[in-house]
């Protein structure tokens, strides 16, 4: 007797009515006494006969030959291969031009070669606030140096500097900056701190300590670290970076912390460690007055002109998205499974942001932090997507989801508008 | 006999358009049926099947191998598929409806998915099935349930051998049944045949 596991492979075959005669009659045998097999078979010729139903109405309907062979092309002759025997026997019977337009690509690198040396020597040493900026250098202390991305070159800092997106700001030595960000953003950067400013609503803090006193803009503002990134929407704070953690503190508004694996919201005189591996980010009530003492000495010597007018030089925040979507979905106290986010599909199949999903219960106090990767959104095949939330999450206490979708800008362009977000219970 | 597709090509190249004809014949299910896996879900199968021919025809002295056609015209109808999806697909967007789905909420938590599906959901759900499949086994689950091609015909078309396509298609079913295959209602059904 056949066993189960062998008839399984020849059940598609049965279906077809391939095999061997023997190999049919293996089959018939086991499944008139297996009632396991005998269900199988019926389940696969269920769904073969779901797939034939299926695209039934999709095939063919009108006979294609008439059509076709009715406004037949000019049929293209085959390649000339009489010319090219030519060519390599008579090698020196190449035109004048021909040769001219051989030296073409050398003459190409050539002149990009000079370009380069040109720009090289050419680019300005000190950036003057032009269309590229997107901010200024309002004050400087000590000696503080930053580093143009681009041509890797370092140079001092000096006030009413534009700000070129990804340069790196270092200060060391009893040395600080502040920069003006467009969108009324403020950036203290503190002594021995290293950070990047990717653009006016984008830091990365290396090393350090910086107080950032955010504009409203239609875009969150974010400063990333080595453990996590902290998201703003309008507010003031301080971030350090220590040997292990990276604490941030907010004087005021609400602030977004969140690392590999959780997230917490921050308010007014709360502070988090934030390390890389955490699994959950415990705020603390916090004295803000040292952070203020620091901004209060560095504003000291602070040239109010300058401070004041750089919003008039610097214009607006760019970005005029509303980046944020935020949904609530009641639950009644059930166990979520997943949640599902349906959005409008796109115009074309480019390249797509991915978004963070930041799910919270109904005090905002985080439930499950996921991911909508930018390639699922880029199919402009698939409108939706669901994401499985953890069993063991006290589901009973838990009467509404707040769900807060929020794009990466750094992984693609923000394309993708969301229609809904639902949720399946068990 | 039928003629083979290497001497239909070379009549067609010496200028027989019947030959042709006798090949479009051949193959249109196949040619449809890509296009519509690639394109066709959009309405315009038929009108890349047609383009495909005529490519295939306007550049049929450049086959090198006659006896290959199939799997040369198969190559043709992808880049047909791909170039018209590049020109239409801002039209595409805008005339494509969302596709159907079954809403699991909570206000309608009794009544399942089964009473509510309809043909087009249930195309969709094969359709989302038959995405899943691996890249290679796709087309051949196309060309055998939409076109009801036999595996020697997919076999020309793809250029596998007939023993290749048929573990390929023995696979993919396999798997669709893992996607598709609802237990509970052939089960029920079963026992309702038994049970009169």
């Amino acid at each position: 007797m056949a066993t189960c596991e062998r008839v399984k492979r020849l059940l598609p075959g049965r279906l077809d009515g391939d095999g061997t005669a023997a190999e049919r009659l293996v089959v018939d045998q086991h499944v008139s006494t297996c009632p396991d097999c005998a269900l199988e078979l019926e389940i696969m010729r269920a769904v073969a006969a779901s797939l034939y139903e299926t695209f039934a109405p999709e095939r063919l309907g009108r006979d294609l030959v008439a059509p076709v062979v009715g406004h037949l092309p000019r049929m293209e002759p085959s390649a000339p291969l009489h010319d090219l025997t030519e060519r390599v026997k008579h090698p020196r019977r190449r035109g004048l031009l021909s040769r001219c337009f051989s030296w073409v690509p050398v003459g190409a690198m050539m002149v990009m070669a000079v370009l380069v040396m040109v720009l090289w020597i050419a680019w300005p040493r000190t950036q003057p606030l032009g269309a590229t900026s997107v901010g200024m250098v309002v004050h400087r202390e000590g000696r503080a140096v930053q580093t143009n991305s681009v041509t890797l070159r370092s140079r001092s800092v000096r006030v009413r500097d534009g700000i070129v997106p990804g340069t790196v700001y270092e200060t060391s030595g009893g040395a600080a900056v502040m920069l003006a960000l467009k969108g009324a953003s403020e950036a203290r950067v503190f002594e021995g701190s290293r950070m990047r400013v990717n653009h006016d609503r984008s830091l990365h803090l290396e090393a350090g300590m910086v107080h950032l006193k955010v504009g409203k803009g239609q875009q969150y503002f974010r400063v990333g670290t080595r453990d996590g990134q902290i998201t703003v929407f309008g507010t003031e704070f301080g971030v350090e970076i220590l040997p292990e953690t990276t604490r941030v503190t907010v004087v005021h508004g609400e602030v977004q912390v969140e690392n590999r694996n959780t997230f917490t919201v921050l308010r007014d005189g709360e502070a988090t460690l934030l390390g890389r591996d955490f699994k959950e980010l415990i705020t603390f009530r916090t004295d803000v007055s040292p952070l203020m003492d620091l901004v209060a000495a560095l504003d000291a010597h602070l040239d109010k002109d300058i401070a004041l007018n750089s919003g008039g030089a610097l214009g607006t925040a760019t970005g005029t998205l509303r980046a944020e979507r935020v949904f609530v979905v009641e639950t009644h106290r059930q166990a979520v499974r997943a949640l599902h986010f349906r959005w409008k599909p796109g115009s074309a199949p480019l390249e797509r942001s991915g978004y963070d999903v930041y799910v919270s219960d109904n005090s905002l106090r985080p439930v499950f932090k996921g991911r909508i990767e930018g390639w699922m959104l880029s199919d402009i095949r698939s409108t939706s997507c669901s994401l499985a939330l953890p069993e063991d999450m006290g589901w009973s206490d838990i009467g509404l989801l707040h769900i807060m979708v929020l794009p990466d800008f750094a992984s693609g362009p923000l394309e993708t508008n969301f229609s809904e977000v639902y949720a399946t219970t068990y | 006999m039928h003629p083979g597709d290497a001497e239909l090509v070379a009549r067609s190249v010496s200028g027989d358009a019947e030959a042709f004809g006798v090949l479009v014949g051949r193959y249109q299910g196949a040619v449809f049926a890509t296009a519509y896996y690639y394109a066709g879900r959009y309405g315009a199968a038929e009108d890349i099947a047609q383009e495909s021919f005529w490519a295939a025809y306007r550049s049929l002295r450049q086959l090198n191998n006659p006896g290959e056609f199939g799997a040369w015209l198969k190559g043709i109808t992808t880049r047909t598929a791909a170039n018209w999806l590049r020109k239409n697909l801002s039209r595409v967007r805008s005339e494509v409806s969302l596709p159907p789905r079954v809403t699991l909420s909570f206000e309608d938590g009794g009544r399942g998915p089964e009473t509510e599906a309809t043909a087009a959901e249930e195309l969709e759900r094969v359709f989302r099935a038959v995405d899943a499949l691996p890249e290679r086994y796709r087309l051949p689950v196309i060309l055998r349930y939409m076109q009801e091609l036999s595996h020697e015909e997919i076999a020309r078309f793809t250029g596998e051998t007939p023993e290749e396509v048929r573990g390929v298609l023995h696979r993919a079913l396999a798997q669709l049944r893992e996607a598709l295959g609802d237990t509970q209602k052939v089960r029920e059904r079963t026992w309702r045949r038994a049970n009169g």
